[in-house]
C-alpha cells in the first residue's frame, strides 16, 4: 500500500503558531468536560455519599474491566442550557467493556436535581439506546432518578422521542436479543419504576433503591395510608414479595458485583460475527506522531489544508490507498486500516464539483459490496456554485451521493473536522445521514451555510424588497449593521459546544484522541450483524 | 554530623551524593525544576521541592530559592554538586550567611582561583609553572608585542572563562587581529567580561590533572592525577588514572605543585588541579584549579580506595581528613566514559527524546553512575550526560577490555548516544598507546559516522513491527476473530 | 509485508511457523526463538542473531553486537497525485491568483508555499510537492484563473 508522506514542517512558524492555536481550543474542551464530571457540584455529590451511594461516575469506573476504556457519549449535552443547571443532562452514557465484553452503560446523576430527566437528559438517554440497538450493544441502566422534570413536562412526556419511547426501545431490542439490564441504585419513581421492570433482569440495592408508580406523598394523597418509601418499593418488597427486581444488593458495590456477573454468562450474540471477511492486520502506528494534528489544522477556515496530512496522522503506518487521485480531487476517497481493521475514508480537500460527487458515490458502492465500514471526515463548505456548475447538473450528482450515504449497508463513521455547511454535510454523512457515531474536532463549526454567506444572502434579499418598494438601499454602514445580529448569531449557533449541548453529535474530541476514539467506535460497530438492504434509484 | 543536606543539582550527581548521605545516616532534599518533575533524583531523595520553570536561572541557579528550599526544609547543609552554582563564590557566601553550611571550599578560596588570569598571576608569584604568557593586556600592541615574544602558535583566551568559549588559536601574526576580536565578543556574550589573555599554545598537548583533598585543620594532600585527554569541542569524554605518561618522579612533582597551589589560597575540601602538560618535554603547566568535585572523580575512588563524597561532607562537619600522603597509594587502573545523548556524527549536537530502552552494564569492576532510567525524557533544558560508566582492573590494558565490553553491554534506545562512538576510541592505537592529545579526536574522528545498518538489523527492525507493535505473532491472528480490538487494550481511555 | 527504511526496502512474510525476509533480491529464512521486552533471538539463516529493537513512531532502533543503529521508516511507493498535472501545479478550483511567493528559476523545499489563490472564500495554497527549481510561473497576482489551469510548471 502507498504511504502517506508529510509535506509539512514542523518546526515552521505556522505550524507552531497553528498549533498553539489549536492546543487552547482541546484545553477548552478538557474544561468544560472536567466541570461535567463534577456532576452536580460538591453539596450534591457529599449529600449523596452520605445516603451510602456511590457518584455515578465511580459506579461506573467500578463496574468497568480494571484498565479498560470507556468511550462516553454526549459528555457536553445541555451544555449552557436550563442555566447551567443540568450538566451532562444529568446523566452519563456511552460504551464501556464490562466482563469482556463491549456494553452500552446509561446510568443518572441524582446530584443533577435529583436525576430527574431535562429534554436534552430524554434526548441523550434515547441517543444512547440508539447507539445499541445499532450497534447490538447490551444495555446496562444504572437507576437513580425522580423521573421526568416536572416543569419541562410538556417537551418531555407526550411526544414520539419523548420518555415513553425509552420504554418502546427496551422492548424492541430485548425483542432483537439485545440483553437489557438494571440494577436500581437510587429512586425509580413513575414511569422510571419502568426501566427496571422492563428490563430482562433487574437488581435493587437496599435501602437506596426504591421503585413505585407513586411514592408515598401521592399514595397520602390518593389513599391517605401511611407508608415508607422503603415499605412500599424497597429491595425487601420487590425481591421477595412483588417480583419486580430479581436480585437483591446489599450496597452499591454488591449490585454492580451482580451487573457484571450478569453479563459474563451473557450469549456472545453477533459479536464481531462477520469480522472473518474484513481480515483484520496487526495495528501499526502512523508515521507522524498524533499531536501533529494540531500544527496541521489552520487557525481559520480561510485557508485551506490538505486532508491527506490529517489522514496520515490518523490511519495505520500512514499508509492510504488513494481511488481515483487524479479525479475529483476535492474530495478524497481510498482505503486505509485502523487499528488493524479496515476502513474506506471519503475527506473533503475543497468544495464538491459533480466529478467529486460521482467519485464518492463510486467509492461507497465499492465499500458497500466489499463490506468495508466508511469513514467521512467532513470539512466542507457545500458544493460549487453558478451557472455552469448548475447547467452541468451538479444538483443531482449531489443528490447520487446523497442517495448512496443514506443507503449504503455498511457502517459509517462521522469526524467532523472543520466546517460542515450546507448541502455538503448531508453529502458527508451528516446527523441525519445515520451514521452510527458522529464525532467533532473543537474547531468545528456547523451551521446551514457560513455566516458571512447567510448575512449576505440576506442582504441582497433585504436591498432587492427595498428596490421594489421604491425605497433608497441600505448604506455600506446600514448594511453592517443590518448583518451583524445575523452573524453573531450565527458564530454562535456554529460552536460544537452549541452542536453537543443539542446532541447533534456524539461528543467533541481532543483531535489528538482521534485514532483512540475511532479505533474503539469501529470495533463496537462490529457488534451488530451485517445489514441487509440495497440501492435504490439514482438519479443519471 | 549533619542531620539533613539539601543537594543542589540534578541528574547522576545529586543521586552519587544522597548515596552518601544515606551511607552517613543523613537525611536528603532534592531540587528540582519543572522539567525534571518525574527525574529519578527527584524519587531518590527523601524530601522534593520544586523550584520553578526548567530554565536554569529559574531554578538551579536561584540562589533565593535554594537558600529558602535549605531554611524551609529544615537542612543544615547545601551540597552544590559540579556546574550550575558548585564555584559561585557569593551563592557559597550566601549559604554561610544563612547559617548553612556549604560543603565545598570556602568562598574566599573559590573567589581567588574563580578568575583564570587572576589565578594564573597568583599561581606564578607562588612558583608554580605556568603556560608562559601575558595577563592585563590591553591595546593591540600590547598583544603583539606578548605574542611576538611567547612566539607562535598563541592561545587568545577570556579572563573570566571557561569550557572552550572565548577561545582562539593564532598561528601567524597575521591572525592574531582578528582572533582577539572574535575571542572579546565571545568572552562578553559568554561571561560579561571581555578581558583576554595570550599564552603559548602546546599543539599535542596531554590534560592531566591532580585531586586535592584536605580539612579544615590544615591538613591537605593530592589523590595522584587523572588523565584527561579524549575531549570533544574542549569538554572531557573519557577520564582515566593512573596517567599513561607520568614517571612516578614526575607524578610526585606534579602532585607537591597541586598541594603548594592549593595552600596558597587555604584550600580545603575536594579540588582539582589542571595542568597542560607536554610529552615532548614532560614539562606541565598550571592551567587552572577547580574548586569543586570534578565529573570524573569515580575515577580517583576506584584507584585509591576513598569515598570522596563522603569525605567532602565529613570534611564541611568539621572532621580531620586522618591521611597523610604516604597512605594513599594508587591501585590498578581506572577509565571514565561519559555516556552523552549525541550524535558524534554530526557535530556532537545534544540529542533530546525518550528512553525507550535503557540498560546499563554490570559485573566486577564497573560502576554506573546515571540519573536516568527506562522512559526518562531527556530533555534540551539540561546537560545530556546520560551516565558515567567507569572500571575499574588490574592494569590499563584489563581496564580497556572490561571498558569494551560494558560499552557493547550498555543498551539505549530512543536518543543518539556516543557510545560507539566511544567503542571506536579505544580500539585505536594512539588511544591504546596513551597518544591522546586533546585535539586528537577533532583530528583523527572528524568524519566518523556509525555502522550501517545491515541485513541483520534491516530484518530486526521489520520484525519488530510483526512482533512487538502489533503485540502477537501472525499464526496467532489466525486463531482469533478480532486479536487486536482496541477495547482489549489497557490505560483506561476517557475521552 | 513490505517496508522500507531510508532507502531499503524489506519484506517479511510469515512461512510456516518461520519467516522468510527478502532484501535486495535475497531471500533468508528467520525462526523467532524468543521474543519478549524489545528484545529478539533470532536464528537468520541458521545463524543466530539478538538483538534489542524499539519502535518510536517511524524510528526503529537496533542494537546489534553492542552497536546501536537507528532506522527511519519511509515511504517506500510513490505519492498520490496532488494538484498536478504533467510537472505543473494546477487551480484545484476556479478562483482568483492573490499573491505569487516564487520567481522563475528559485530552488524550493518540499512543502514551501509557491502561491496562494482565493476560491470560494478560502485562501488556497499551492506547495511544492518536493524539492525542485521553479521552471515557469504562468500566472501573477490578481489574475483569474479557471479550474485545472497550469499555474506554476516545476524541474528537479
Amino acid at each position: 500500500m502507498e504511504t502517506l508522506s508529510s509535506a509539512l514542517d514542523p518546526q515552521s512558524p505556522e505550524f507552531k503558531a497553528n498549533t498553539e492555536h489549536n492546543k487552547a481550543l482541546a484545553q477548552e474542551l478538557k474544561k468544560h468536560l472536567a466541570e461535567v464530571c463534577e456532576g452536580g457540584g460538591e453539596k450534591y455529590r457529599k449529600r449523596h455519599e452520605e445516603q451510602g451511594k456511590l457518584f455515578v461516575r465511580e459506579r461506573i469506573e467500578r463496574l468497568l474491566d480494571p484498565g479498560a476504556p470507556f468511550l462516553e457519549l454526549s459528555a457536553l449535552a445541555a451544555h449552557d442550557l436550563y442555566k447551567g443547571e443540568a450538566p451532562g443532562a444529568g446523566i452519563v452514557t456511552g460504551i464501556g467493556r464490562v466482563s469482556n465484553r463491549e456494553v452500552l452503560i446509561v446510568a443518572n446523576d441524582a446530584t443533577v436535581k435529583g436525576g430527574s430527566y431535562f429534554p436534552m437528559t430524554v434526548k441523550k438517554h434515547l441517543r444512547a439506546q440508539q447507539v445499541a440497538e445499532e450497534n447490538h450493544l447490551p444495555c446496562l441502566y444504572l437507576v437513580d432518578s425522580g423521573g421526568a422534570n416536572l416543569p419541562f413536562q410538556d417537551e418531555v412526556f407526550p411526544d414520539v422521542n419523548h420518555f415513553g419511547r425509552i420504554f418502546y426501545n427496551q422492548a424492541r431490542m430485548s425483542a432483537k436479543r439485545i440483553p437489557q439490564i438494571a440494577a436500581v441504585m437510587g429512586s425509580c419513581t413513575a414511569g422510571g419504576a419502568y426501566v427496571p421492570a422492563m428490563s430482562d433482569e433487574a437488581i435493587i440495592v437496599k435501602g437506596a433503591g426504591t421503585i413505585f408508580l407513586g411514592g408515598p406523598p401521592l399514595v397520602k394523597a390518593a389513599t391517605g395510608e401511611d407508608v415508607t418509601a422503603e415499605e412500599l418499593g424497597g429491595a425487601d418488597v420487590h425481591t421477595r414479595k412483588s417480583g419486580v427486581a430479581d436480585h437483591f444488593a446489599e450496597d452499591d458495590d454488591h449490585a454492580i458485583e451482580i451487573l457484571r456477573s450478569i453479563v459474563e454468562t451473557l450469549p456472545r450474540g453477533h459479536v464481531h460475527s462477520h469480522l472473518s471477511a474484513l481480515e483484520v492486520a496487526p495495528p501499526e502506528e502512523p508515521l507522524y506522531p498524533a499531536d501533529e494534528l494540531y500544527g496541521v489544522l489552520p487557525r481559520t477556515f480561510k485557508e485551506s489544508f490538505d486532508v491527506r496530512e490529517i489522514i496520515a496522522r490518523i490511519v495505520d503506518g500512514s499508509k492510504f490507498r488513494e481511488f481515483k487521485a487524479r479525479y475529483g480531487t476535492t474530495l478524497i476517497c481510498g482505503f486505509a486500516r485502523i487499528h488493524g481493521y479496515p476502513v474506506g475514508i471519503i475527506a473533503n480537500n475543497g468544495v464538491l464539483f459533480s466529478e467529486s460527487a460521482l467519485k464518492g458515490t463510486h467509492f461507497i458502492e465499492l465499500c458497500d459490496q466489499r463490506g468495508i465500514p466508511l469513514i467521512f471526515l467532513q470539512n466542507i463548505t457545500g458544493f460549487m456554485v453558478g451557472k455552469e456548475y448548475e447547467t452541468g447538473g451538479i444538483a443531482k450528482d449531489g443528490a447520487k451521493m446523497v442517495h448512496a450515504v443514506a443507503t449504503t449497508r455498511v457502517p459509517k463513521l462521522t469526524l467532523v473536522i472543520g466546517g460542515s455547511f450546507g448541502a455538503g454535510n448531508y453529502a458527508m454523512a451528516g446527523r441525519a445521514y445515520g451514521s452510527r457515531f458522529l464525532w467533532m474536532w473543537p474547531n468545528a463549526r456547523i451551521s446551514v451555510m457560513g455566516g458571512e454567506q447567510a448575512a449576505n444572502v440576506m442582504l441582497t434579499i433585504k436591498q432587492d424588497q427595498l428596490v421594489r418598494e421604491g425605497k433608497p438601499a441600505l448604506s455600506a454602514e446600514e448594511a453592517e449593521e443590518f448583518k451583524r445580529p445575523l452573524l453573531e448569531k450565527y458564530e454562535r449557533e456554529g460552536s460544537p459546544y452549541y452542536s453537543s449541548a443539542r446532541i447533534w453529535d456524539d461528543g467533541v474530541i481532543d483531535p489528538a484522541d482521534t485514532r483512540q476514539v475511532l479505533g474503539l467506535s469501529l470495533s463496537i460497530m462490529l457488534n451488530a450483524p451485517k445489514e441487509d438492504g440495497g440501492f435504490g434509484v439514482f438519479r443519471m | 554530623m549533619f542531620n539533613k543536606i539539601l543537594i543542589a543539582n540534578r541528574g547522576e550527581i545529586a543521586i552519587r551524593i544522597m548515596r552518601a548521605c544515606r551511607e552517613l545516616g543523613i537525611q536528603t532534599v532534592a531540587v528540582y525544576s519543572e522539567a525534571d518533575k518525574d527525574s529519578l533524583h527527584v524519587q531518590f531523595a527523601d524530601e522534593a521541592i520544586l523550584l520553578g520553570e526548567a530554565a536554569a536561572k529559574e531554578s538551579y541557579l536561584n540562589v533565593e530559592k535554594l537558600i529558602r528550599a535549605a531554611l524551609d526544609t529544615q537542612a543544615d547543609a547545601i551540597h552544590p554538586g559540579y556546574g550550575f552554582l558548585s564555584e559561585n563564590a557569593s551563592f557559597a557566601a550566601a549559604v554561610e550567611s544563612a547559617n548553612l553550611t556549604f560543603i565545598g571550599p570556602s568562598a574566599d578560596s573559590i573567589r581567588a582561583m574563580g578568575d583564570k588570569a587572576e589565578s594564573k598571576i597568583l599561581m606564578k608569584k607562588a612558583g608554580v609553572p605556568t603556560v608562559p604568557g601575558y595577563e592585563g593586556l590591553e591595546t593591540y600592541d600590547d598583544f603583539q608585542k606578548a605574542a611576538d615574544e611567547i612566539g607562535y602558535p598563541v592561545l587568545v583566551k577570556a579572563a573570566a572563562g571557561g569550557g572552550g568559549k572565548g577561545m582562539r588559536v593564532v598561528h601567524e601574526g597575521s591572525e592574531l587581529k582578528e582572533a582577539i576580536e572574535l575571542a572579546k565578543r565571545e568572552a562578553l556574550n559568554a561571561f560579561g567580561d571581555e578581558r583576554l589573555l595570550v599564552e603559548k599554545y602546546l599543539a599535542d598537548a596531554h590534560h592531566i590533572e591532580i585531586q586535592v583533598f584536605g580539612d579544615q585543620h590544615g591538613n591537605l594532600i593530592h589523590l595522584f592525577e587523572r588523565e584527561c585527554s579524549v575531549q570533544r569541542r574542549h569538554q572531557k569524554i573519557i577520564e582515566e588514572s593512573p596517567s599513561p605518561l607520568l614517571t612516578p618522579e614526575i607524578r610526585a612533582r606534579m602532585g607537591e605543585a597541586a598541594v603548594h597551589a592549593a595552600k596558597t589560597v587555604n584550600y580545603f575540601n575536594a579540588g582539582t588541579v589542571e595542568f597542560i602538560f607536554d610529552p615532548k618535554t614532560s614539562q606541565y603547566y598550571f592551567l587552572e584549579m577547580n574548586t569543586r568535585l570534578q565529573v570524573e572523580h569515580p575515577v580517583t575512588e576506584l584507584v585509591t580506595g576513598l569515598d570522596l563524597v563522603r569525605w567532602q561532607i565529613r570534611i564541611a562537619a568539621g572532621e580531620e581528613f586522618p591521611f597523610q600522603q604516604e597512605d594513599i597509594h594508587q591501585h590498578g587502573h581506572a577509565i571514565e566514559c561519559r555516556v552523552y545523548a549525541e550524535d558524534p556524527a554530526n557535530g556532537f549536537l545534544p540529542s533530546t527524546g525518550k528512553l525507550l530502552q535503557f540498560i546499563q552494564p554490570y559485573g566486577p569492576g564497573v560502576r554506573v553512575d546515571s540519573g536516568f532510567t527506562l522512559g526518562s525524557d531527556v530533555t534540551h533544558f539540561y546537560d545530556p550526560l546520560l551516565a558515567k560508566l567507569i572500571v575499574h582492573a588490574e592494569n590499563r590494558e584489563a581496564a580497556i577490555q572490561r571498558m569494551q565490553t560494558a560499552l557493547h553491554d550498555f543498551v539505549v534506545h530512543g536518543v543518539v548516544t556516543n557510545i560507539d562512538f566511544m567503542r571506536a576510541v579505544l580500539t585505536t592505537d594512539d588511544f591504546k598507546q596513551g597518544h591522546v592529545s586533546t585535539r586528537w579526536v577533532e583530528t583523527t574522528f572528524n568524519d566518523w559516522s556509525p555502522a550501517k545498518p545491515d541485513l541483520h538489523a534491516l530484518i530486526a527492525a521489520a520484525l519488530a513491527d510483526v512482533i512487538f507493535i502489533s503485540g502477537k505473532t501472525q499464526s496467532a491472528v489466525a486463531n482469533e476473530t478480532d486479536p487486536f480490538n482496541p477495547w482489549k487494550q489497557t490505560g483506561s481511555y476517557r475521552n | 509485508m513490505k517496508t522500507t527504511f531510508g532507502s531499503q526496502n524489506i519484506e517479511v512474510n510469515p512461512s510456516g511457523e518461520n519467516f522468510i525476509a527478502v532484501v535486495d533480491g535475497k531471500a533468508v529464512n528467520v525462526q523467532i526463538i524468543r521474543a519478549a521486552h524489545g528484545w529478539m533471538d533470532l536464528l537468520v539463516d541458521g545463524q543466530r542473531v539478538t538483538a534489542y529493537v524499539s519502535s518510536d513512531m517511524a524510528k526503529r532502533w537496533v542494537t546489534l553486537n553492542g552497536g546501536t543503529m537507528m532506522l527511519t521508516k519511509t515511504s517506500g511507493a510513490k505519492q498520490g497525485v496532488r494538484h498536478e498535472h504533467a510537472g505543473g501545479l494546477i487551480a484545484p478550483m476556479p478562483g482568483q491568483i492573490r499573491s505569487v511567493a516564487v520567481s522563475v528559476g528559485e530552488a524550493v523545499k518540499k512543502g514551501q508555499t509557491l502561491l496562494t489563490m482565493e476560491a470560494m472564500k478560502m485562501e488556497i495554497r499551492i506547495q511544492a510537492l518536493r524539492d525542485g527549481k521553479v521552471k515557469s510561473v504562468y500566472v501573477s497576482q490578481g489574475q483569474t484563473v479557471e479550474r485545472e489551469q497550469i499555474l506554476i510548471e516545476m524541474e528537479d
